[in-house]
């Protein structure tokens, strides 16, 4: 199953009509989960959802064998955490898709982490889906600056 | 003790306020985001639901900051810690306004300029910390990130 999500806030359209022409085009047998937010977005192709609790969003994000989401920064570091590969499509301001273009620099700051696979387009996007079997998933490791934080953090509460 | 009030917006607001979980373990917690139910806590901790709101929601402001004033003057927190973002900002300056230590820890998200909300708390926070060293400054710290 391809988990597809785009957060709650602002709709992001534009990924979820991609996501579903490329199901309609490539006849994949792979079942999709779309939730599509504050949208009105409905396909034969898809199980659609506008949100879901974090309860059940935890039973997909298990379930299924990889993520395509928008570049938001819970659903990256929640793929990582379950080791599941996560392609991200940033949303772009200009097209009304988010308030300002820190999706673009998620998706630069993410770009070389292992198990995040960032595409613009369609093109990179059906290249990457084609060869979906190949992505595998990153970790959620506790870095020396996690590890900073939390101690730099509890000196702060103590 | 300390008693902390943790709070956020949801999605990866939440998810990095979850990350700093480890370090309030030595403090008495109470949490709060939007959610009807917060599957990262355990049924022991003690969770509020509050209002989402944004810059295209503003209308529900006066609601929300009734809501975060409830809990405020219910559990009486020594320490206010946010992740962001719109509803993290109020409940600074309402905590500002009850002479509570505040904490702001900008989203990791933000990673070539500091948000607008961290901007604006960078001046009302009594911390203010960004998770990329590249954008600390004379008020807003680098202490670590969350992964």
């Amino acid at each position: 199953m391809i988990l597809l999500t785009v957060g709650t806030q602002i709709p992001f359209d534009r990924l979820i009509t991609l996501v579903d022409d490329w199901v309609s085009e490539s006849g994949t047998k792979q079942e999709v989960v779309a939730q599509v937010g504050s949208s009105a977005y409905s396909s034969n192709n898809m199980t659609v959802f506008q949100s879901v609790e974090p309860e059940q969003f935890e039973q997909y994000i298990n379930d299924c064998d990889f993520i395509i989401s928008h570049a938001g920064m819970g659903s990256i570091l929640t793929a990582l955490r379950v080791k599941k590969p996560i392609v991200i499509f940033p949303r772009k301001a200009a097209l009304g898709e988010h308030r300002n273009d820190h999706q673009l620099a998620t998706a630069r700051s993410f770009s070389n982490i292992d198990g995040v696979y960032v595409v613009h387009d369609r093109d990179e996007l059906f290249d990457l889906l084609l060869n979906s079997s190949t992505l595998g998933g990153g970790v959620l490791k506790d870095s020396d600056d996690y590890k900073q934080l939390l101690s730099n953090m509890a000196n702060i509460l103590a | 003790m300390n008693k902390i009030l943790a709070l956020s917006s949801p999605g990866g607001h939440w998810v990095q306020l979850c990350r700093l979980i480890p370090a309030f373990k030595a403090s008495d917690v109470v949490y709060a985001c939007t959610y009807s139910k917060a599957s990262e806590l355990s049924v022991d901790d003690n969770y509020y639901v509050i209002g989402d709101i944004s810059r295209d929601s503003i209308g529900r402001i006066f609601s929300v900051i009734s809501g975060i004033v409830k809990i405020l003057k219910k559990e009486k927190p020594t320490v206010i810690i946010t992740t962001g973002a719109l509803p993290g900002l109020i409940t600074i300056l309402l905590g500002r306004i009850y002479g509570i230590n505040t904490i702001w820890l900008d989203s990791i998200a933000n990673s070539e300029k500091i948000s607008m909300s961290g901007k604006i708390a960078s001046y009302l926070a009594h911390n203010c910390f960004t998770q990329w060293k590249n954008l600390a400054g004379e008020r807003i710290k680098y202490i670590g990130r969350v992964i």
